[in-house]
C-alpha cells in the first residue's frame, strides 16, 4: 500500500493568547491527489497550511511521505512543499517579477543562465512573459496572484499548498489557473499533490479529488466534491452554503420544486 | 520603476534609458570626484557641469519643466546648510573666475550650493533614465556590499507595500470622514490609525520573512547575469571621466588667465 504523501496525526495548535484552533486534527492526503479544504472564515484554513510548512510550532505530528515535519528536516522539505500565500503582495519581494521567479531557483544553487531560462518559461506558461521586468507591485491583484505562483511553481515541488488561489482573479484568469493547476502533473511530468484552501466552492468542484470541511478545529468530512457540495444541511451546519452555479445544475436541484418564495429568492 | 517618475508624459525611451546602468553609475561616481575633491579656490569649475544634466535629460525626452521642478526641491535645504558660512568665517579669500573680493565664507557656501546642483542633478538624470531594479543589480554587478544592495532593494520593495497601505487607510478614512476635522487635527483619530498602519506593516514584515524563507533565503541574494558592457556604454564612462577633468582644467586656466 502505498503511504500517504501528507499524513497529519493528533495535530494541536493555537495562537498565543487566543483559544486552540486544531485539537487533536487528522487527516491524510494521496501521492498525486488534489484535496479541496472549505470551511467558514476564520476555522484555521491558512493556518492549517503555514503548519504544513513549518511556519508555525504545532503538536502532534505531519509527515511528508516517511519524513517528520521536524527544525532538522524543515529545509529540506521545504525544497518539495511550495505554499502560495493568500495576499500575493507579500510573497513577491524581489524588484522585478523575473528576478522574484529566479529567486527560489538560485537559492536552490542553480546557475543563473539556467535559472533565467526555467523563469523565462515559467513565465510564458502562466502568461506573464510580458510582464517579467516589471516591479511586482505595478502589477494587478490578478497577476501578482499569478507571479505568485509562478514563483512557487517553477522549484517543480512535489506538493502544492495553495491558499484561496482564485482571489482576485477575473473569471479567465480563474479558468487559466484551473487549467494550470488540473494540467500540472502533465507538465511536469510527475504526480503533484495539491492542497487547496478556498471558499470558491466551484473551483473545489472543479479542480479536486476529494473535498475536506473543517470545523471547529476537526476535519468533519471528507469525501468527493460532489457529494460534500450536494449536501445543503451539512454545509449550512457548518457556516456554509452550497453554489449557486452548482444549485442551477440539474442533479443540484432538491428533489421537491421549491415554492414561490424560494424562487424569488434564487 | 523608476525612481523619478515623470507622471505628465509617457515614459521615454531614449538612448540614456538604454545605456547599461552601471555605465550610468560610474559616470556619477565620476563627478561626485570634482564635488568632493575640487580645491576650494577652483569652484567655479563646477558651474559648465551643472548644465550637463539638464541638457542630457531634456535632449532624453524627459519634460523641462518636471525636471526643473525635481531639481529645485531641495535647494532651500542646501541653502539652509550654505547659508551660515558667510557669517562664520570673514577671512579674505581668492576664488578662481570671480572677478572681485570675497570672503572664505563666501567661497564655501558657493562651493555647497554649486556641489549639490551639480550631484542632483546627475542624479535626477540617472534615476529618470533607469529603473530602481537596473539600478540595484548595476550596484550588485559593480561589486557595492550584497547586504547594502539587498537592503536597499527589499526596503524599495517594502516602500512600495507600505504607502499603498497608508494611501488605503487614508482612503478609507476620507471616504467616511463627510466633513468631519481634517486628519492633522484630529489627533486621537491619527495615533489610532497610525497604530492600525503600524500593526498592518508588523503583519507585512513577517508574511515577507515567511515568503522568503519558504524559498531557500538563508542570507545570501544571488542575482540573475548581465550582458557585458558595449562600446556605448564605455563612451559613456569615457565622458564621465572627461567631465570629472573638467572643472580642474577650468581652474587651471582661469589661474593661468590670472
Amino acid at each position: 500500500m502505498i503511504p500517504p504523501r501528507i499524513l497529519i496525526r493528533r495535530l494541536r495548535f493555537g495562537y498565543p493568547g487566543q483559544p486552540e484552533l486544531f485539537h487533536g486534527l487528522d487527516l491524510d492526503v494521496q501521492p498525486g491527489e488534489a484535496l479541496g479544504i472549505i470551511g467558514s472564515n476564520g476555522c484555521g484554513k491558512s493556518t492549517l497550511l503555514c503548519l504544513l510548512v513549518g511556519l508555525h510550532d504545532s503538536g502532534g505530528s505531519i509527515h511528508f511521505d516517511d519524513t517528520p515535519l521536524t527544525p532538522p528536516n524543515l529545509a529540506a522539505l521545504r525544497r518539495r512543499v511550495g505554499l502560495v500565500f493568500q495576499d500575493s503582495e507579500t510573497q513577491l519581494f524581489m524588484p522585478t517579477v523575473l528576478e522574484d521567479v529566479a529567486f527560489g531557483l538560485l537559492n536552490q544553487g542553480l546557475a543563473p543562465a539556467q535559472a533565467e531560462a526555467r523563469a523565462r518559461d515559467m513565465l510564458r506558461q502562466i502568461g506573464l512573459e510580458s510582464l517579467a521586468d516589471r516591479p511586482p507591485h505595478q502589477l494587478s491583484g490578478g497577476e501578482q496572484r499569478r507571479a505568485a505562483l509562478a514563483g512557487v511553481l517553477v522549484m517543480q515541488p512535489d506538493v502544492l499548498l495553495l491558499d484561496e488561489p482564485s482571489l482576485n482573479l477575473d473569471p479567465r484568469g480563474r479558468r487559466q489557473l484551473i487549467e494550470l493547476l488540473d494540467d500540472l502533473p502533465r507538465r511536469l511530468n510527475r504526480p503533484v499533490t495539491r492542497v487547496i484552501t478556498s471558499h470558491d466552492l466551484d473551483l473545489v468542484w472543479d479542480l479536486c479529488d476529494r473535498a475536506a470541511l473543517l470545523d471547529g478545529g476537526q476535519i468533519v468530512a471528507s469525501v468527493p466534491p460532489d457529494q460534500l457540495l450536494r449536501d445543503a444541511d451539512l454545509l449550512a451546519a457548518h457556516g456554509l452554503e452550497p453554489p449557486l452555479s452548482l444549485l442551477a445544475r440539474p442533479r443540484i436541484l432538491p428533489a421537491s420544486p421549491p415554492d414561490q418564495e424560494d424562487r424569488q429568492c434564487i | 520603476m523608476h525612481l523619478l517618475h515623470f507622471p505628465s508624459s509617457p515614459l521615454p525611451d531614449s538612448w540614456l534609458h538604454r545605456v547599461d546602468p552601471r555605465a550610468k553609475l560610474l559616470l556619477v561616481l565620476c563627478v561626485a570626484c570634482p564635488c568632493l575633491l575640487l580645491p576650494y579656490r577652483a569652484t567655479l569649475g563646477l558651474l559648465p557641469l551643472a548644465a550637463f544634466p539638464l541638457l542630457v535629460l531634456v535632449r532624453s525626452g524627459c519634460p523641462p519643466r518636471a525636471i526643473a521642478r525635481a531639481w529645485l526641491t531641495p535647494v532651500p535645504f542646501v541653502l539652509f546648510l550654505a547659508a551660515w558660512h558667510p557669517w562664520l568665517d570673514p577671512s579674505p579669500a581668492w576664488l578662481a573666475g570671480w572677478p572681485g573680493e570675497l570672503t572664505a565664507g563666501w567661497v564655501r557656501f558657493w562651493r555647497i550650493l554649486l556641489s549639490a546642483l551639480v550631484l542632483i542633478g546627475f542624479l535626477l538624470a540617472l534615476v529618470a533614465t533607469t529603473s530602481a531594479p537596473a539600478l540595484l543589480s548595476a550596484l550588485a554587478r559593480l561589486g557595492a556590499p550584497r547586504w547594502l544592495v539587498l537592503i536597499l532593494g527589499f526596503n524599495l520593495r517594502y516602500l512600495a507595500l507600505l504607502l499603498r497601505r497608508g494611501a488605503d487607510l487614508r482612503a478609507a478614512r476620507a471616504l467616511r470622514a463627510a466633513g468631519g476635522a481634517p486628519l492633522s487635527r484630529n489627533l486621537r483619530l491619527s495615533a489610532g490609525m497610525l497604530t492600525q498602519f503600524l500593526a498592518r506593516t508588523l503583519a507585512d514584515s513577517e508574511q515577507v520573512e515567511h515568503a522568503l524563507t519558504l524559498r531557500g533565503f538563508d542570507g545570501r541574494c544571488p542575482t540573475l547575469g548581465a550582458g557585458p558592457l558595449r562600446r556605448l556604454d564605455f563612451a559613456v564612462i569615457a565622458a564621465g571621466l572627461a567631465i570629472a577633468l573638467l572643472p580642474w582644467a577650468a581652474s587651471w586656466l582661469a589661474g593661468f588667465a590670472r
